[in-house]
């Protein structure tokens, strides 16, 4: 067993393209510390997003092992995978983030929900993050009536608002402007500075690679020296 | 959970037009029961309500020799101690003595087998008893020497109404009998064995001709409620049986006429066919628009069980929604049942043009359905059953998807 919160130890992750195996990880090992901030760097299809899921208990490796927050995720059935998801990560997908037919407060509050926190908690942290993400004025609104941008807003928020110990995001700022995307990169500092949140991004962007505290370059499945 | 319910009611909303199908076919098809129970109910009662007054009464005591209702030998010897009994029980409304003979009927022309039936006009109303007059008039108390034949069989004899009928007949020693009577009336019941061949005469008169001084062939018991005639029937035949004497039997009209009991039996055994045919297409309807509702949104179930919504609230969510379609489809399917049957239960439904005399005399030419209270509630528990059972296939599918697949899905 190893001490660091996220431990991959030679994780490799095949996928069957048109009949076709593409290695989409290549015997990763990798370590990430609690209250890291690190970007997954590296042009698209080098495994940036595979490995994100591979760390959030969304996806298993071939072969290799995950170890996050002290657990071998190959040990835990189903049930148990939902409970490490609700608990532990946050998620902030590249796409198709919410769930249509709940407004933006309802999805920020969603995991909260499922952790059975009471109402007064939960409307306390949905409009915080919802100011902070520049959304309160959105709140009753569901995500067929906002923008791309918007949507990806409230799903950090949402991401944020269980307060995890680990926060993954696939490409966040990827349809925001430059201003949203950059006082987004500052709250995730802040978070990570206040409560040591671990964040990890998979990003091409150059104003997020450039703010990390430490940036791992994927090419075709591997770490790239 | 409540965030999964609240879930569940906007995905019925979400769409509407297939949602309002699925639950019109629900309705549609529990609204189709229901009426189709009221109207078999309402028919039922008819023709019970029918033969119980015209011929049965609700129940009878008679000689035991007199099991079958068209047989005639044996009589009650002893009537006193019974109408002490019949009248201790408050649950019997009213009873009538009956005397009932083989005989035949002649007039100038011709003769005729006939059952001779000694009645008490008085009685026979009190226990609601069914005759409609064709021609002159219902015997009274005072029509000593007078008699009533089916329409029928005045039209056989060739006789009018004030003609002079002989009635001949063995009386209780085995000894014939013979006496004249001025016919006063005809009737018709619809049944054609007594609309052709029966005269009726008032009891003292037909207890004098037999030679049968007091005595009586069956007592015609009117009962309060429908409900009670087993009970009733059960605590009756106790006490006769301590009585000793003539062996006498307590027979409920449907031991009189098992035959119609089973037709009722058999109808409701037809009406458990029609309920699967029809619980089977509902469901299946209910089937399809869960497993539709369900591919159209892999990706959304992807994203809700990536943000850790368990396998089992996955279950629960989709299960409820075939709850949610189903309880509203139940709701308008019983308001339209209902209020169908209420509609037409008070107007009827006309089928003169479909029925003959025979089931005439059944049902008569109008049907009066009647909700069954019982039936609807058994109805209710089988559709919310039957399509709980169906979405739990949709929902156990849904919630093996793998999150990270189903978020890939293109949809």
């Amino acid at each position: 067993m190893t001490s660091s919160q996220i431990s991959l130890e030679g994780v490799t992750k095949i996928y069957h393209s048109d009949g076709l195996p593409v290695r989409a990880l290549d015997t990763i090992s990798l370590k990430v510390e609690k209250g890291e901030f690190v970007v997954f760097a590296g042009p698209s299809g080098s495994g940036k997003s595979t490995l994100l899921h591979m760390i959030g208990a969304l996806d298993q490796p071939n072969q290799g092992k995950v170890f996050v927050a002290g657990k071998n995720l190959d040990d835990l059935n189903p049930k148990q995978l939902a409970e490490f998801r609700l608990r532990k990560i946050g998620f902030v997908f590249q796409a198709y983030n919410l769930i249509p037919v709940l407004t933006a407060q309802e999805n920020v509050e969603y995991p909260l929900l499922l952790q059975d926190i009471e109402r007064l908690e939960r409307e306390k942290r949905s409009m915080q993050l919802l100011e902070r993400v520049g959304l309160l004025d959105q709140k009753n609104k569901r995500p067929g009536e906002m923008s791309g941008g918007q949507q990806q807003r409230v799903a950090v928020a949402r991401a944020l608002a269980s307060r995890p110990e680990i926060v993954l995001a696939d490409e966040p700022t990827a349809n925001l402007d430059s201003q949203t995307g950059s006082s987004l990169i500052d709250l995730f500092r802040e978070l990570n500075e206040d409560f040591k949140t671990t964040f990890i991004f998979a990003s091409h962007d150059p104003k997020v690679i450039e703010r990390a505290r430490r940036v791992v370059r994927l090419l075709d499945g591997k770490v790239a020296a | 959970m409540t965030i999964l319910f609240k879930i569940a009611l906007r995905n019925i909303l979400r769409n509407k037009k297939r949602s309002l199908i699925t639950l019109s076919a629900v309705s549609f098809g529990l609204g189709a029961l229901i009426f189709l129970r009221s109207f078999m109910f309402g028919a039922q009662h008819q023709m019970v309500e029918n033969i119980t007054t015209s011929l049965t009464s609700d129940a009878q005591i008679v000689p035991k020799a007199l099991e079958n209702i068209y047989n005639t030998n044996g009589y009650i010897e002893d009537p006193e101690s019974i109408r002490k009994i019949l009248r201790s029980d408050p649950r019997i409304l009213n009873f009538a003595e009956r005397v009932i003979a083989g005989g035949i009927v002649s007039s100038a022309t011709n003769s005729i087998a006939t059952f001779i039936v000694g009645f008490d006009p008085v009685q026979e109303v009190a226990i609601k008893s069914r005759r409609d007059v064709m021609q002159g008039r219902l015997l009274t108390r005072d029509d000593e020497h007078g008699a009533a034949i089916g329409e029928k069989m005045r039209q056989i004899m060739g006789v009018e109404i004030g003609d002079k009928i002989i009635v001949t007949a063995q009386d209780y020693y085995g000894a014939l009998a013979g006496e004249a009577f001025t016919l006063v009336g005809t009737f018709e019941t619809g049944n054609d064995q007594i609309d052709n061949g029966t005269v009726m005469l008032l009891t003292p008169t037909a207890q004098r001709m037999l030679s049968l001084e007091h005595r009586l062939s069956k007592f015609a018991l009117k009962i309060q409620s429908d409900q009670d005639v087993e009970k009733v029937v059960n605590d009756l035949r106790k006490k006769i049986q301590g009585m000793g004497g003539t062996e006498l039997k307590v027979l409920t009209w449907e031991e009189l006429i098992p035959m119609l009991a089973q037709m009722i039996r058999f109808q409701n055994g037809m009406l458990f066919i029609v309920v699967l045919i029809v619980l089977t297409v509902v469901a299946a309807g209910i089937l399809n628009t869960l497993m539709m509702s369900i591919v159209e949104r892999v990706r959304e179930f992807g994203l809700m069980m990536a943000l850790g919504t368990k396998p089992s609230q996955v279950i629960f969510l989709v299960v409820t929604e075939s709850f949610l379609l189903t309880s509203f489809g139940a709701l308008l399917g019983v308001v339209i049942g209902v209020g169908v049957s209420l509609y037409f239960g008070h107007y009827g439904i006309d089928l003169s043009s479909f029925v003959s005399t025979l089931s005439n005399f059944l049902i008569g030419s109008h049907v009066y359905p009647k909700v069954d209270v019982l039936y609807l509630f058994f109805f209710l528990l089988v559709v919310f059953l039957s399509n709980l059972m169906v979405s739990f296939y949709p929902a156990w599918r849904a919630s093996k998807l793998v999150p990270i697949d189903a978020m890939r899905q293109v949809g």
